[in-house]
């Protein structure tokens, strides 16, 4: 059965609740003012937007998770900190656990969440960005496992914008079977990929209509013409389908497990051939410190690290029907 | 409608489709082909399922976008002969062109015919010398009162050896340029002057042509549509009335193949180019849904050139794909609709109607806003 819901009310209210992301969250903050995070994430708090799709009677805002996939793609288009989607998956997890206090911490920013994933090799855990006590959050194929932050660092990933450390933490301190959990934290990041997929985009079609070369703007040239159809295309595929996935998900139609991993799988690769062609279109500029087009490249490795990986996530989608 | 509504429709529309499809596979080429396509097409008109897409007025039946889909998704499902066959342009261009621009004679003496399967249609638009830049056309008509004398050439004209009318757009005006001074004009194929030649694709079929035009007259009442040198505006007027659907059968059938190829894939090799296509896939139906559902309240975004481009490209790689699953010599890829076919014939979805390069540049200025190449 095929759904057919006009979303254009739900977009409406979705724009009006995320609009001061554009004043609170502009992608040059991760430059000029990158101590500024704390305070950010205590606005982020306040505006519920961990809560978003958590049940009223859990503390949340009480929409569905195509709200929460909408909103998480403009979270993505603003660069926002990976402890976004772990504090939505903690939030959601201990809800479901019955540690209502827990998931009143993090929903309140009285305790953080930081996102973390398995090693490729050794089986060990790293965590990104997990500067404070908060709780490591795992997205796993059964569901998130949540462990509390040995902060044993071991080494340091360096290069990723973010730090990313090695934790000594071998068992979960809670850990959450729920395969719907599971698919709507994948949704989740493939809602942020599909907003970076897009903002590059934007930024990388911005530039090539004012940067000028051999006396016309560079866009107007077809070889860079052509990466901006193409960014295009990439990024209304990723949108359009992890918009239809959601609404499948919330649905609970039988290929909603299918559209997700798809969803998954197409904003990953969209993610960072986007990243990679605004930085190409941006030239030397690109490959700088100071342009942030990097900043776009790094969050998206970081996002495809935490689902496990391109390639996991094929293998994956040829096991669903 | 409501969901109950819908389904029910769902159920009736299979229970037709699997009751009335042809028992035999659409021929490639030639009269066969012209007889399996306006028999499939009167069959579907005496069942109550011609037009789906047409106003109720010029004898269609004015359905909503989502039951366009349902309906697509079931003949994809039912493996209903392709629509992409020699009745697409009467059904997809030329007839709605005429409900956009015709006269009511032109509307009451060809929409029915298009309709209920009496006539063929093909389109005369390419020209040796204009391929994606269409508007440098220079096949000629001149006006003697009122009749135009047609003389030139068409190409690339799909099934103009078996087609009754062609869709023909000329140059009248000889000392026009680019999009002025052009007709389009509705073109009987058995006038003195037209001789058609067929190509061969290099996918097997002579299903293409050139068209010869020598002195070819035609009345300007009966075969204008749109006015004379309107003729850039009326080709773009069909563009506004196909509300991204004509093509969803194909689009939904490409889905439906891809799925085949992952359910026949067991070489972990191919696995993850598969799981690609098959999220590429999904992305495919969620965007063209999403387009034609939201072209039903307006005017169709631009991004159909985006939908169009992803498409042809998708189809080449699930063709190439299935060649190196199945391999040469496999049962999967004889025949007239195998995979040898399909992968051969895949090759024109990105040169077809412009190509790949020219619809990028169309992405790249029409929905980004880049500006156009010094010349």
């Amino acid at each position: 059965m095929t759904i057919f819901r006009d979303l254009s009310e739900t977009r409406d209210l979705v724009d009006s609740f995320t609009r001061p992301a554009e004043s609170l969250l502009p992608v040059s903050r991760l430059r000029e003012d990158p101590a500024g995070e704390a305070a950010r994430w205590n606005s982020i708090v306040e505006l519920g937007w961990l809560v978003i799709g958590l049940p009223e009677d859990a503390g949340g805002v009480g929409l569905s998770v195509v709200e929460e996939t909408l909103a998480a793609q403009t979270f993505g288009r603003h660069l926002i900190s990976t402890d976004y989607p772990a504090a939505v998956l903690a939030a959601h997890g201990f809800t479901q656990l019955g540690e209502a206090d827990l998931a009143n911490d993090i929903a309140t920013g009285a305790r953080r969440a930081h996102l973390a994933f398995r090693a490729r090799q050794g089986g060990g855990l790293f965590a990104i960005d997990a500067t404070d006590d908060g709780v490591l959050v795992v997205l796993t194929e059964q569901g998130v496992d949540i462990f509390e932050n040995a902060r044993a660092s071991l080494h340091d990933a360096e290069h990723w914008a973010l730090p990313v450390n090695s934790v000594a933490a071998a068992e979960p301190k809670w850990s959450l079977a729920d395969t719907g959990l599971a698919l709507r934290g994948r949704l989740l990041i493939a809602a942020m990929l599909a907003g970076i997929a897009g903002e590059a985009c934007n930024r990388g079609v911005d530039y090539a209509k004012v940067r000028e070369q051999f006396g016309q703007p560079i866009g107007a040239f077809q070889a860079v013409k052509h990466h901006c159809a193409n960014m295009a295309i990439s990024a209304y595929a990723a949108q359009e389908l992890v918009t239809f996935a959601a609404v499948s998900l919330a649905e609970g139609t039988g290929d909603a497990d299918h559209l997700v991993r798809s969803a998954l799988n197409l904003a990953l690769r969209a993610a960072r051939d986007n990243a990679g062609l605004n930085i190409q279109v941006h030239g030397g500029m690109g490959f700088s410190e100071e342009c942030t087009a990097h900043l776009f490249l790094k969050a998206a490795r970081l996002l495809d690290a935490a689902v496990g990986g391109i390639s996991a996530v094929r293998g994956s989608l040829m096991r669903t029907v | 409608m409501s969901e109950t509504a819908l389904e029910q429709f769902r159920a009736d529309a299979r229970a037709w489709l699997h009751a009335n499809i042809p028992a035999h596979a659409a021929p490639l080429e030639g009269p066969d082909s012209r007889a399996f396509v306006l028999d499939w097409q009167r069959r579907m008109y005496e069942g109550g399922w011609a037009g789906l897409t047409w106003p109720s007025e010029f004898g269609g039946r004015s359905l909503t976008v989502a039951q366009q889909i349902v309906w697509f998704e079931e003949y994809a499902r039912a493996h209903a002969p392709s629509t992409h066959n020699a009745s697409f342009v009467g059904l997809n261009h030329a007839g709605p062109t005429i409900i956009a621009c015709g006269t009511d004679e032109q509307k009451a003496f060809h929409l029915p015919r298009i309709l209920s399967g009496q006539v063929i249609w093909c389109q005369g638009f390419s020209e040796p010398g204009s391929g994606s830049d269409l508007a440098s056309l220079r096949c000629k008509g001149r006006i003697e009162g009122d009749e135009i004398v047609i003389e030139g050439q068409k190409i690339w004209s799909s099934y103009a050896d078996i087609a009754d009318y062609q869709e023909l757009l000329i140059r009248t005006d000889p000392d026009s340029s680019r999009h002025k001074g052009l007709t389009w004009l509705i073109c009987p194929m058995d006038l003195p002057g037209i001789t058609v030649r067929p190509i061969k694709t290099m996918a097997g079929p002579a299903k293409f042509c050139e068209v010869f035009y020598d002195q070819v007259r035609v009345r300007i009442d009966e075969a204008v549509v749109g006015g004379v040198g309107e003729g850039w505006k009326t080709a773009m007027a069909t563009l506004s009335f196909e509300r991204g659907t004509a093509s969803l059968a194909l689009q939904i059938g490409l889905v439906e193949k891809i799925e085949r190829l992952a359910a026949d894939c067991t070489d972990p090799v191919l696995a993850p180019r598969l799981a690609d296509l098959r999220a590429d896939a999904a992305a495919l139906k969620a965007m063209s849904y999403s387009f034609a559902l939201a072209s039903e309240s307006g005017t169709p975004g631009s991004e159909g050139s985006m939908i169009r481009l992803y498409f042809a490209e998708l189809a080449k790689r699930a063709s190439d794909l299935a060649v190196d699953l199945y391999g040469i010599g496999a049962e999967e890829l004889a025949g007239d609709h195998g995979w040898s076919y399909e992968y051969l014939e895949a090759f024109s979805e990105t040169i077809a109607g412009g190509t790949a390069e020219i619809q990028r540049n169309i992405i790249g200025e029409r929905v980004l806003g880049l500006p156009r190449g010094k010349a």
